[in-house]
């Protein structure tokens, strides 16, 4: 089959590999009809995230038609429609028996790696470095899943592709990230970043009873998408001094909670910024929490900062002493996307939400290494990418 | 807790079981009975699904048991034959070699159970010794492999096990570059 495979530092290439085959008696093969350019692939492809191999098959945001079960998987049958969410869960250990599916105890073979540099290991994700797993992932023709019985969502089939896609990742980031907000009547709710994550993470304030959410991003066909498609307020913070204008709109007391959906990658443009991205560039620095500090410093007292966005290592200049003095509540972590999936393809089904608005590009598996480079330079209006199979 | 006294020290677990020599100890929490768990720990041959290293195993007599371990790096094998030297069911299981065998070793696993359905804490210890000593580097230059790792990693692959029926894996998948084996798990 076709595969998207990690080469190094700005370096994907397609490649023939063998096809996937079950390993494991709770496996599935699954056929992918559809699958997406996360904007954390981009970190894998900028070379932050440690622990790839040249080779890695990258992807995590898929979904098809099961071809084949591992004869323990009694919940599925072949030609099921499946959307399978990005991170990989047991079903059966203390975190999924919470609904903490991106902790699962049980589903990375190589726990070893997080253990030292995180003190625990967390779950198997697909594509996304050893750390996680080194589980082969989705922008492939097809892709064994592991514990095929809990992952996997089961779509009707004629449900377009498109539609339900992003159950398996980004939509449940966004919807998990309000819902950390614990958004109360009234509140207030600032977004920075207005990729895929904080544009989901905007109509997941609203659908949680948000008043008002405002966003904070540089590209302007994603302010626009974030104004014109989400309903937010927006801030391009090129033009004007987000704490400033913030603070203003919200009457002095800032906003109500803060999501950080930008991560460790950020851009900005105060001094901070510019050292922070040197230092990463010579390998000095791990993370640069731009947008996080704002959050930080924007949030009311005793508001909530929730962050979806990925963070990898250890920050520099996090400042903790406001939000100490601020009684600040932090919320984060990979997204635990099998709790939410059933609640969002009801809304979906339901037509509150039609999640195919931000899909900008369709490709075929062989120009994947062009929109990577596409994506990563926000050039051509791109903010998502899908990648569609036969 | 009531069953807090079956914990021994450090210094009282080598001072009991091994005068000198290698001690390591680990602990795990799986979501399963202590009854469970210390019926799966008496059967030996159980140890084969879950311990990689593991080569042979088999039943003596109802106490002793002959056990061929298999080095990961190299290849090598060391042997040697446990015998149960204290039982106390459902909470604990003590062995040490018998003479026999190529090296000296103890060892006690106990079973914690935790209140409110928060599964059993497995608590490992053992203690490695040889006649000359410097077990350690035996292990770790012959064998190439961390005993105190190894229990560690045996132990995760322990609760995979009970929990998720099976122990996860990447061997076997496909990659690119011509890669012919998928990377290795945390054990080799």
């Amino acid at each position: 089959m076709k595969a998207v495979c990690w080469q190094g530092t700005k370096h994907v290439e397609v490649q023939k590999v063998p096809d996937p085959q079950i390993l494991n008696p709770r496996d599935i093969i699954v056929k992918i009809t559809s699958t997406a350019i996360c904007g954390s692939d981009l970190h894998l492809f900028d070379g932050v995230i440690p622990a790839m191999q040249k080779g890695d098959i990258l992807g995590h945001e898929f979904m098809g038609e099961v071809v084949e079960l591992g004869p323990h998987v009694k919940n599925l049958r072949v030609g099921d429609k499946v959307v399978v969410p990005f991170n990989i869960s047991c079903g059966h250990c203390f975190f999924c028996h919470r609904q903490e599916y991106s902790l699962c105890d049980n589903s990375n073979p190589k726990p070893e790696l997080a253990e030292k540099i995180y003190g625990h290991g967390a779950s198997g994700l697909f594509g996304y470095s050893h750390m996680y797993g080194g589980y082969a992932g989705g922008q492939a023709e097809y892709a064994r899943v592991p514990f095929g019985d809990v992952g996997p969502l089961k779509v009707p089939t004629d449900m377009d592709d498109e539609k339900v896609l992003f159950l398996s990742d980004i939509f449940p980031t966004g919807y998990m990230a309000a819902a950390n907000c614990n958004i109360q009547m009234g509140d207030t709710v600032a977004v920075w970043g207005c990729g895929p994550v904080g544009l989901f993470a905007i109509e997941s304030a609203y659908l949680l009873g948000a008043e008002r959410v405002i966003a904070i991003d540089h590209v302007p066909e994603r302010l626009q998408m974030a104004k014109n498609v989400c309903k937010a307020e927006v801030l391009n913070y090129e033009e004007v001094d987000v704490l400033d204008e913030l603070n203003i709109l919200t009457g002095g007391r800032g906003p109500d909670a803060c999501i950080d959906a930008v991560g460790l990658e950020a851009h900005g443009t105060d001094l901070y910024s510019k050292y922070e991205t040197a230092k990463m560039s010579v390998k000095m620095a791990t993370d640069r929490p731009i947008a996080l500090r704002q959050a930080i410093q924007a949030c009311r007292k005793g508001g909530t900062v929730s962050i979806p966005g990925v963070y990898g290592g250890f920050l520099d200049k996090v400042p903790l002493g406001a939000a100490f003095a601020k009684g600040l509540t932090f919320r984060m972590g990979q997204t635990h996307v099998r709790k939410y999936m059933e609640a969002l393809l009801e809304h979906i089904v339901q037509g509150d939400v039609d999640p195919s608005f931000l899909i900008t590009h369709r490709i075929n598996i062989e120009d994947a290494p062009d929109a990577y480079k596409t994506f990563l330079d926000k050039k051509d209006n791109c903010i998502k990418v899908v990648i569609k199979n036969h | 807790m009531e069953n807090q006294e079956t914990v021994v020290t450090p210094e009282e677990q080598q001072q009991r079981l091994i005068d000198q020599g290698l001690y390591t100890s680990e602990a795990v929490t799986v979501l399963s009975s202590p009854e469970e768990l210390y019926n799966f720990w008496l059967d030996p041959t159980n140890f084969m699904t879950f311990t990689e290293q593991l080569e042979a195993v088999h039943q003596i007599s109802e106490t002793k048991s002959h056990w061929v371990w298999r080095a990961l790096k190299g290849g090598k094998t060391i042997e040697w034959v446990s015998e149960i030297v204290e039982q106390k069911p459902y909470l604990l299981i003590a062995w040490r070699s018998t003479p026999e065998s190529d090296l000296r070793l103890s060892g006690r696993v106990e079973f914690v159970p935790l209140n409110y359905h928060r599964g059993t804490v497995v608590r490992v210890k053992m203690a490695y010794d040889l006649p000359t000593g410097k077990l350690l580097n035996l292990i770790e230059k012959t064998l190439g492999e961390s005993p105190h790792r190894n229990l560690k990693i045996n132990l995760i692959k322990l609760r995979e096990l009970f929990e998720a029926g099976e122990i996860p894996k990447v061997e076997g998948q496909p990659a690119g570059n011509k890669r012919e084996h998928e990377t290795k798990t945390a054990l080799h």
